[in-house]
């Protein structure tokens, strides 16, 4: 998959991957055609089927049948047993590190340019044992080192290849509005008034070199202006292509977030983090139809009243409703996405509420829903098997496929987690 | 003094005929060195509200006043007596002064002095037993002076309240300009010796080892009081029996009451006890630790946490003989307090900051005075800074406590009758009643109402404070 | 003891007994005190409704656990509550024994001064939540251990550990016994010359108290133990089990040899490397300890998924297990931590037992892991651990199964005691069950 580039700079990156990568495309194998039989179908968008049978060809979900019968045999596919097991969508985790190395270069105070999509290392250990946590899409960002740390990539846990693994890049711009940054020190930038005007500063100057190309887009006579691969990425960000994932927690921050990131520069914004007492502003975000990646704390405990308060759940009742959690790996491990859910519910949030935010939640804000999070014809084959319930910490992953290939198979191969 | 002035030229003259007067006619007898006050002076303080201790108000009443002690509270409908002189107080209303039962403020301290008297950590288990606060009062240092006008008119007394044993406390009272090098500002020696217990295996040996010690050496002296008694007996045994009756008697009279202004124990044995035993080791002081066992000490023990009650009570529960206990500590919840409330034999009283605290891991606040108060163990209060500012609060601090649960008359009785007992010095400070010192506050209104003043205040009879906003008067240290 | 009969000799039996009934009653006689002094009447507790789990056998369904006092009455299924009995009525949810924390750390010590018991604090915050997510006794210790980062951690005091119960509020009854374990690290680098120096180490403890019992024996004055060999001498006195953290093969089969020659109870804690030789301790019967999951903050791209055993850290517990050494589980970290990370401490100790089911363990045998185990290895396996007759009343009310995610403990006795009850407690009455 090609990166999405805007002219010039975007078409000479792709033609870069392209070119380095071409190899891949004849290196590939011809897709297969798999047909999952006799197992709970959850869907996640369109119900539960308990006996229900998918058809997997050319990489994508072909077919849904709910009500297959124990006897059906389509001609052409593979069998996949999943008797007595649960056929999930493959998980999405929209705040990951473990996606390459290198994951904080702190060059200036903001690092607009620099991306994470070249130092990829596809099928490394920490996105193998991913796989076998049930985990299929990330968000690969880097780290909080700065209030602008560069650009993050949509990719699948498994792939032989950058191009092979990369759903799109940018994926999302990663800034952190505060809470680790302040350790860089220097004059600038300890403060939130040196924070905050960092991350506008970079913001508008994105924003101008974005108008002056939109400008000269729509009447190509004038002046060419001049490109800059530090700002080129913004382009997408003011087009609202895709969105800034935001580290962002506590109240007073996530305040800030939303007041700079939403109200005044109109991004699309993720909150990827949101603990503490962030949640207190379940109404704001809401209102500003602002999704949330909880996580990783799944709970804070309330000194007021001396008990324990679970966060994701905090921003459900505040009127959020479309919460997921994340892993921030590897703080938590990639492959205990399934686990940070089970701590989201376990703490009261709703187990199907859950189940949507670690998978079309997170699709839906990042702007690739129609390709990953449910189970329905047309989107990529990321399918999970599951010996039972996903949040149950006594199941466990049986088999992973990704863009229609298995790339664990438990029954196989030794277990991975 | 009006009535002087008009006499003689200067006050300083005056005080000068009034100690005369006092040498002449022999002051007071026996009791303790008065202040300064011209003997045989005789006021009558006439004011809109006499609070002569909680539960007792007059309104409007009459202070009358005879060479610096108390000689009548009544209410103003009562002839005042005659040949005293009047003094109206207007509006004011008068309190006895405060008692505090424990300070350590010093010429160093008394501008910031600490928080928290009862929540002071001890690092090491030193032991200072035979330290007497009597001997380091340095009497012509200027805080003693400036204690006139906070409205405290006994302090308990000592430099330094840290370590297993911190020594034996004094009660103090102000300077009031009237003091002559000669008088003391003592009104006790060894009021309680004050101990600390914290948590950890130093600690609990020191402790036990100590305590042991001494709960063994009372155990011994019992044992061979008792020994000797039943041998002075057996000789007639005729009489045995009504010799038995008397020398259970005569043991009852014996037991040593606490000692009164530092005043000798009477030594002389009743003729128709029998022969004592061998007389004791001679001139080694007696061990402070073995007369707070004997009942003859005050123990005050500061102890900070909830654990650390547990871990002391283990190390009480298994003494011979156990201390009766006065107990210094920070806020608790109310699951300690019910705890100590069931030692309540042990417990004569508690000693606490007139502050709230937050229940376990919560911002939800409790009244520990309110609560302990509300299971009958008196609750004595510190001021709530160790410092002349923290001492001034202190009405301020009543009154929040009032506001938060404890009744008027709790909150009062924590700052002068409770103290005052604990100290010793019950019927002397902290009531106006006959017979004690006439140390007392005037306020222009209600004090646990939060707004009023400090309009004068009164050491033994002696105004030491006087800041009247109607007239322009000044600060205490400019009476003379 | 001497009314039981012999077979052999019934006269003799009722000669004995009658002698006895004799002398009894010439004491009464002189002392004029009743026989027996009176006894408070104890108090009766029935949990009823619950599915109990004992750790001593296959769950029972619609069953009861009678205690009377302090200690565990009867357990059986469906059986009356007896007469002025208080009765708890699980509403169908699980019973299970109290937790037992193999390790546990900064749970009911208020600083340490040289030892732990005269520093216990139960009245401290990580101990009330320790108990109310299920741990009822707990090894406390205060040794070195791997940080958060995996660095080596000092100990704060090197007080050692002690085995304490989670008596929220009270002292009494808190601790067990003190110390709790040995500990001992086997040297890491420069392996042959400290695993010489080792095992000369434990020649000179053992020659020297060989001398210290003879010197017991003949009653004359015992030899000064150099300081150096103390730790050792105390390994093989044996009074409580030592655990060793020992990674590699080499030093794992370094010290079985040892513990060949020179016995003493031995737990190896973490034997990650030591697969190879799990067989060798199932057969010297060397327990060992383990985590259920590996690390986490780990960036670690160079290290294979599965060791060459094919075996992934989840998995080890089972994998020990089948080949029959005795696997007590380790809480994720030793501590209960308020920062927010969830089911990474010892709060979640019950859901270690189900990341050991999610590695092949039966649910039964990783409940075990987590109850009888570690109350066997800490010797005192006879009083808590399981629900039999006899046994310290210590247990749990849960309203779902232990090892599910949304598991609450409803109610946690220990001695027979109510400590612990989530809807009167603040801690977590707020969250909505499941």
């Amino acid at each position: 998959m090609s990166p999405t580039g805007r002219p010039l700079a975007g078409c000479f990156s792709a033609a870069v991957l392209l070119a380095s990568f071409g190899l891949a495309a004849a290196r590939a194998e011809p897709a297969r055609n798999f047909a999952i039989l006799n197992g709970k179908v959850v869907t996640v968008t369109q119900g539960v089927h308990a006996n229900g049978a998918v058809l997997v060809s050319g990489g994508k979900i072909e077919r849904v049948i709910p009500e297959a019968g124990a006897d059906y045999r389509p001609a052409g596919y593979e069998v996949i047993d999943a008797r007595g097991l649960w056929v999930l969508p493959g998980f999405v985790d929209l705040h990951s590190h473990v996606g390459g190395t290198d994951i904080n270069d702190m060059v200036y105070p903001v690092n607009p340019g620099l991306r994470v999509l070249d130092n990829i290392v596809p099928q490394n250990p920490l996105l193998q044992k991913a796989q076998a946590g049930g985990v299929t899409t990330i968000l690969f960002i880097p780290g909080s080192g700065t209030n602008m740390s560069g650009f993050g990539t949509l990719m699948k846990t498994a792939g032989s290849t950058i191009d092979e693994v990369v759903v799109r890049f940018p994926g999302a711009l990663k800034i952190a509005q505060g809470g680790n940054p302040e350790r860089r020190g220097g004059d600038l930038g300890r403060d939130r008034l040196g924070m905050n005007w960092l991350i506008r500063n970079a913001l508008e100057e994105g924003k101008r070199y974005t108008e002056a190309w939109d400008a000269y887009e729509r009447n190509p006579q004038s002046p060419r202006p001049p490109t800059n691969p530090r700002l080129e990425y913004f382009r997408g960000l003011f087009h609202r292509a895709y969105p800034v994932v935001v580290h962002t927690q506590g109240y007073q921050l996530v305040l800030a977030t939303i007041r700079i990131l939403h109200d005044e520069m109109k991004l699309r914004v993720v909150i990827d983090h949101g603990e503490f007492d962030g949640g207190e502003l379940g109404p704001e975000v809401a209102a500003r139809g602002v999704m949330v990646m909880n996580g990783p704390r799944q709970f804070r405990f309330d000194n007021e009243r001396g008990a324990f308060v679970g966060t994701a759940q905090r921003w459900y009742e505040g009127g959020v409703k479309e919460v997921g959690v994340n892993t921030d790996s590897a703080v938590v491990p990639e492959e205990e996405l399934s686990y940070q859910a089970a701590m989201a519910v376990r703490f009261g949030l709703d187990e199907e509420v859950a189940l949507r935010g670690v998978t079309i939640s997170g699709a839906r804000a990042v702007g690739i829903e129609d390709r990953v999070g449910s189970i329905e014809a047309g989107k990529d084959a990321d399918i999970v098997l599951w010996t039972g319930d996903p949040f149950d910490v006594r199941n466990h992953v049986v088999l992973t496929m990704v863009n229609g290939k298995v790339a664990y198979d438990s029954r196989r191969e030794a277990r991975r987690f | 003094m009006r009535a002087f002035s008009c006499v003689v030229a200067s006050r300083a003259a005056a005080a000068r005929w009034a100690l005369l007067a006092a040498a002449l006619t022999g002051g007071p007898a026996g009791a303790a060195p008065s202040p300064g006050d011209a003997a045989g002076s005789f006021v009558a303080y006439r004011a809109a509200r006499i609070v002569a201790r909680p539960g007792e108000v007059f309104e409007p009443g009459v202070l009358v006043v005879r060479g610096g002690l108390v000689e009548a509270v009544q209410s103003a409908a009562t002839p005042i007596p005659p040949g005293a002189e009047v003094v109206d107080l207007g509006g004011a209303v008068l309190l006895p002064a405060f008692v505090n039962p424990l300070s350590s403020i010093s010429e160093r301290t008394y501008r910031e002095g600490s928080g928290g008297v009862t929540s002071i950590a001890s690092r090491d288990p030193r032991d200072a037993r035979n330290f007497a606060a009597a001997s380091a009062v340095r009497a012509d240092e200027p805080v003693w002076r400036r204690l006139g006008r906070s409205g405290y008119g006994a302090v308990g007394w000592l430099p330094d309240s840290s370590g297993f044993i911190a020594g034996q406390a004094a009660v103090v009272r102000p300077r009031t300009g009237r003091d002559t090098p000669q008088d003391s500002l003592v009104l006790k020696e060894g009021a309680f010796l004050l101990l600390n217990f914290e948590v950890g295996k130093r600690w609990r040996e020191v402790w036990q080892g100590e305590m042991k010690k001494a709960a063994d050496a009372v155990v011994k002296e019992r044992d061979e009081k008792k020994a000797a008694e039943t041998k002075a007996a057996e000789p007639k045994p005729e009489e045995k029996k009504a010799d038995d009756a008397k020398g259970e008697a005569k043991k009852a009279d014996e037991k040593p009451a606490p000692p009164k202004d530092g005043e000798k124990k009477d030594a002389q044995p009743s003729a128709a006890r029998a022969p004592a035993p061998a007389p004791a080791r001679p001139a080694a002081p007696p061990d402070p630790l073995v007369r707070v066992l004997r009942g003859e000490l005050m123990m005050f023990l500061r102890i900070r946490t909830p654990a650390a009650f547990d871990h002391y009570f283990r190390i009480h529960d298994a003494l011979p003989v156990k201390p009766k206990l006065v107990i210094l500590t920070p806020p608790q919840p109310p699951e300690v307090i019910d705890k100590l409330a069931r030692r309540g034999q042990s417990i004569i009283a508690v000693v606490l900051e007139p502050r709230l605290d937050a229940f376990w891991e919560t911002s939800v606040l409790v009244n520990s005075a309110a609560l302990f108060s509300a299971r009958g163990i008196p609750v004595a209060l510190v001021p709530p800074a160790d410092s002349l500012d923290g001492f001034e609060g202190m009405p301020y601090r009543l009154g929040e406590m009032v506001k938060a649960g404890l009744s008027e008359g709790e909150a009062l009785a924590a700052a002068t009758v409770v103290p005052a007992k604990i100290l010793g010095l019950e019927g002397r400070v902290g009531q106006l009643v006959r017979g004690a010192t006439a140390s007392f506050n005037a306020f222009d209104a209600d004090p646990l109402a939060g707004t009023s003043r400090l309009s004068r205040a009164y050491v033994g009879g002696v105004e030491v404070y006087h800041d009247d906003l109607a007239t322009g008067s000044v600060s205490g240290e400019a009476v003379r | 003891m001497i009314l039981r009969a012999r077979r052999s000799c019934p006269i003799r039996a009722a000669a004995v007994i009658g002698f006895a009934f004799v002398t009894l009653l010439a004491a009464v006689a002189r002392a004029q005190v009743p026989i027996l002094p009176p006894r408070p009447p104890e108090r009766v507790v029935a949990v009823v409704n619950a599915t109990v789990l004992t750790a001593a056998g296959p769950p029972i369904v619609r069953g009861t656990v009678i205690c009377k006092g302090s200690k565990i009455e009867q357990v059986g299924a469906e059986l009356p509550a007896p007469a002025g009995a208080e009765v708890i009525d699980a509403r169908g949810g699980y019973v299970s024994p109290g937790l037992v924390a193999i390790e546990a750390a900064a749970v009911g010590v208020g600083g340490t001064d040289g030892n732990i018991a005269d520093s216990l604090d139960p009245y401290q915050l990580s101990l009330r939540v320790a108990l109310a997510c299920g741990i009822t006794t707990a090894n406390v210790v205060d040794v070195p251990f791997p940080g958060f980062f995996g660095e080596e951690v000092e100990a704060i005091s090197g007080a050692g550990s002690a085995v304490i119960k989670l008596t929220q509020g009270d002292l009494e009854g808190m601790l067990v016994r003190e110390p709790g374990l040995n500990y001992f690290a086997m040297p890491g680098r420069q392996v042959g010359l400290n695993l010489f120096r080792v095992r000369e180490s434990f020649r000179k403890a053992s020659e020297h108290l060989k001398a210290l019992r003879e010197a017991e024996a003949k009653k004359t004055q015992p030899p000064r133990t150099p300081p150096e060999l103390e730790p050792f001498v105390t390994i093989l006195q044996n009074e409580r089990p030592t655990v060793v953290t020992a990674g590699e093969e080499e030093e794992v089969n370094a010290l079985l040899e040892i513990q060949r020659e020179y016995p003493f109870d031995l737990i190896l804690s973490r034997p990650d490397a030591a697969f190879d030789v799990a067989r060798s301790l199932a057969s010297r019967r060397v327990p060992v300890l383990l985590k259920a999951r590996g690390a986490d903050f780990s960036f670690d791209f160079t290290t294979p998924v599965v060791d060459e055993h094919g075996l992934i850290p989840i998995r080890r517990p089972s994998a020990f297990w089948e080949l029959g050494v005795s696997v007590a589980l380790l809480p994720y970290r030793r501590g209960v931590s308020l920062d927010g990370l969830a089911g990474r401490d010892l709060t979640a100790y019950h859901l270690e037992a189900a990341f050991a089911v999610r590695g092949g363990m039966s649910e039964e045998n990783a409940l075990e892991a987590i109850t009888i185990v570690p109350a066997r290895l800490l010797r005192i396996g006879d009083r808590v651990g399981s629900l039999e007759r006899g046994k310290d009343a210590d247990l749990l009310v849960w309203n779902r199964h232990p090892l599910d995610f949304r598991a609450f403990v409803e109610k946690a006795f220990i001695n027979g005691k109510l400590y612990y009850e989530r809807e009167k407690s603040t801690l977590f009455r707020g969250i909505p069950l499941k």
